[in-house]
């Protein structure tokens, strides 16, 4: 880890990102697989645990903040995202890629990372897994608003411009 | 998420220059359509640079507000001809970040720096920030010219166990702010207690009291008991103390403080509001460490112009009149430049039997220097809460007042004393020992070999004089031991030799640097 280490002595800051990606496209279709089955929750959460133990435990006390878990929420009705992970696990597969990711690097801050926080029905289902995580005990340190804004529609800043620009191109 | 008790992070900022919400938009429907738009192919138009710049300075105003709660800003990539943007959700040419295709800074480059500085185009000050981890909570001062980290310790008083200064440096300091508590009582017993060890603290708790920009305050409450020796050899006082002193092992003390971070300091308010009756109390140290190779040399005392006696302050806080000048500060100068000044600033008594001390020793790791103040609690009405306010004030040294920075090369750091089980010793009385050092003064020239000198001593024979050597590098050989005396002691411990160098910088200062080593047994 050459370029880890060169960061250290230039004192910045390494950031990791991301240990589960909540979503099917972004996760190997074997590691929903058992065979000919469906793997169920315990088999899911040993894959998990591998892949956190080996990832966070190399880099164990290098790393300043790790997205523990990365777009698990859903962005129609329901609270969290279909996936292979949802299905076996609700939402206690999110509460376990923490704990894990803290005991394979307890120095480590560990953040929850969403995208379109700043709507309203997305920004409820947040605060309610947060509060849900914190209830628990859950190590979760921080949350990640990804902030992929678009020009003009920024709506919650103070000021915008008066009418919303009508985009000829679009 | 601060009522949460959750940092926020803006964790992959960008702005899109050509909107893509569309794409999801009524079932897709406008997606052929839209994989034809690729307006800013051969460039960006300076008023939509112009309206990004504007809105990335909105927001960093508005990230700059609450900036208490966010622990961190990232941009997804560096610079445009990087950015996903140019091929998500469509392929296009997008200009959403603060660096242009050449790496050359944008308009919204611009709007981000001022809108972190304020409007007479100054450094703005430090913004605190409070983080809490399974046992600590960390307060961070970060953004101005002075910044720090301190991770005060839940579970133990208080205990601020690490000070990084700067924020982003390693730690130079093992405990910010230790009370010892003392106390002998009719030349029978003495008590000892100390907030940073873990087997005095019965309860502990430190909860963040407020949280603003500009000052985070934590109070911290805790039970506290201290180990107790009988002294006395008279077997009938011992007898009866023994079931007296049982009686104080379940509570001694309770300790009470506000910590209030500010920017460029940590003001700190400890009050004992409690103590067990008859339990003999003398006397409070209140401790700052420094762990070993951070500080230069002993710390600078600076006496106040006033020799005041201290204005009371009660449990409540009374505000300290103006004007007085408090005569305890210790400067304690550290090798990377920073500066941590400790002044009293206030007592419940009368301070006048109290002392600044100075601790500098082979002690735990290697070479152990700390600065404090001795309270005598001769003058402290009886029964009553004892209070004392410290400042820590962090500032960069000034080039007049920054002694030379001193490294030692040989002996080796192998050979430095640990205070480890089973730490051997690499040297024995009669080997010739490598001396080599170094010194920079504080405008960065090497400082000239005249002025460097050495100092041996086995401890011992501390009585005998030093050997002395001149100049950067030498030779010295350890002394054998010369009567009876010397040799039982060499045979029935290993020793500890201790060199010092002294260095003169070319600003009127003087540095000293310690090493410590184990000698073996004959």
């Amino acid at each position: 880890m050459r370029r880890r280490d060169n960061l250290a002595l230039r004192r910045l800051e390494v950031v990791g990102h991301c240990l589960v990606w909540a979503k099917d496209d972004r996760t190997p279709p074997w590691f929903f697989r058992d065979g000919a089955n469906t793997a169920g929750r315990e088999l899911l959460l040993a894959r998990m645990k591998a892949h956190i133990d080996a990832v966070a435990g190399r880099y164990r006390g290098r790393i300043a903040m790790w997205d523990a878990v990365n777009e698990a929420l859903d962005d129609g009705t329901n609270f969290l995202r279909p996936s292979g992970w949802s299905a076996a696990c609700s939402e206690e597969f999110i509460r376990k890629a923490f704990e894990f990711a803290h005991a394979a690097d307890p120095q480590a801050l560990l953040a929850y990372n969403d995208y379109n926080d700043e709507l309203p029905a997305k920004r409820a289902k947040l605060i309610r897994l947060v509060r849900s995580l914190r209830e628990k005990h859950v190590p979760i340190h921080a949350v990640g608003l990804q902030g992929h804004y678009e020009i003009d529609r920024c709506r919650w800043l103070t000021s915008r411009p008066r009418s919303w620009p009508c985009a000829s191109w679009a | 998420m601060r009522e949460l008790g959750v940092k926020v992070v803006v964790s992959e900022l960008d702005i899109d220059v050509i909107p893509r919400a569309r794409w999801w938009a009524d079932g897709g429907k406008y997606r052929e359509e839209l994989a034809k738009v690729d307006p800013y192919r051969d460039g960006c138009p300076p008023e939509v640079l112009q309206r990004q710049a504007e809105q990335y300075g909105q927001l960093f105003r508005l990230f700059r507000k609450h900036a208490d709660v966010i622990a961190r800003v990232s941009f997804w990539d560096l610079h445009d001809g990087q950015s996903w943007l140019n091929g998500f959700p469509w392929r296009r040419v997008n200009h959403p970040l603060l660096f242009d295709r050449s790496g050359g800074p944008k308009p919204a480059f611009d709007a981000v720096i001022a809108a972190l500085r304020n409007s007479s185009n100054q450094a703005l000050p430090s913004i605190l920030s409070a983080t809490p981890t399974q046992s600590d909570l960390v307060i961070e001062s970060k953004g101005g010219p002075v910044n720090y980290k301190a991770v005060i310790d839940r579970n133990r008083c208080g205990n601020i166990k690490e000070l990084h200064l700067p924020a982003n440096g390693g730690p130079v300091v093992s405990d910010l702010n230790g009370i010892f508590f003392f106390g002998v009582q009719d030349h029978e017993y003495t008590l000892r207690g100390w907030s940073g060890r873990a087997q005095c603290i019965q309860s502990s708790s430190a909860d963040v009291l407020s949280q603003k920009p500009g000052e985070v305050v934590v109070r911290v409450k805790a039970d506290a008991t201290g180990t107790f020796k009988v002294i006395s050899t008279d077997q009938a006082v011992k007898a009866r103390l023994a079931g007296i002193l049982r009686g104080y092992q379940e509570k001694t003390v309770e300790i009470q403080r506000i910590c209030a971070f500010k920017p460029d300091r940590i003001e700190l308010t400890d009050e004992i509001l409690w103590v067990h009756p008859n339990t003999p109390f003398n006397c409070i140290e209140w401790t700052v460490s420094f762990l070993p190779c951070c500080i230069q040399s002993p710390a600078r005392l600076v006496k106040g112009v006033v020799k005041a006696s201290f204005y009371p302050v009660g449990s409540g806080g009374d505000k300290l009149p103006k004007g007085i000048s408090y005569p305890f500060t210790a400067e304690n100068l550290l090798k990377n430049g920073w500066k941590v000044s400790l002044l009293t600033t206030g007592a419940s008594f009368d301070l006048g039997k109290s002392d600044l001390f100075l601790y500098e020793g082979p002690w735990q790791q290697d070479w152990h220097q700390s600065s404090g103040f001795k309270y005598n609690l001769a003058g402290a009405p009886q029964g009553k809460p004892v209070t004392v306010k410290t400042e820590l004030v962090f500032a960069k040294a000034t080039l007049a007042e920054m002694p030379p920075v001193v490294t030692i090369y040989s002996p080796e750091p192998e050979a430095r004393f640990r205070d480890e089980k089973g730490e051997v010793a690499k040297y024995k009385l009669g080997d010739a020992v490598k001396l080599r050092a170094s010194a920079v003064n504080a405008d960065g020239s090497p400082v000239a070999d005249r002025d460097i000198s050495w100092e041996v001593r086995i401890d011992a024979w501390w009585k005998r004089p030093p050997v002395i050597l001149h100049g950067a590098q030498g030779s010295c050989t350890l002394p054998e031991a010369a009567n009876d005396e010397e040799r039982a002691a060499a045979r029935e411990r290993e020793l500890l030799a201790i060199l010092k160098v002294t260095v003169k910088g070319n600003n009127g200062t003087e540095a000293t640097e310690h090493f410590a080593m184990l000698v073996a047994r004959d």
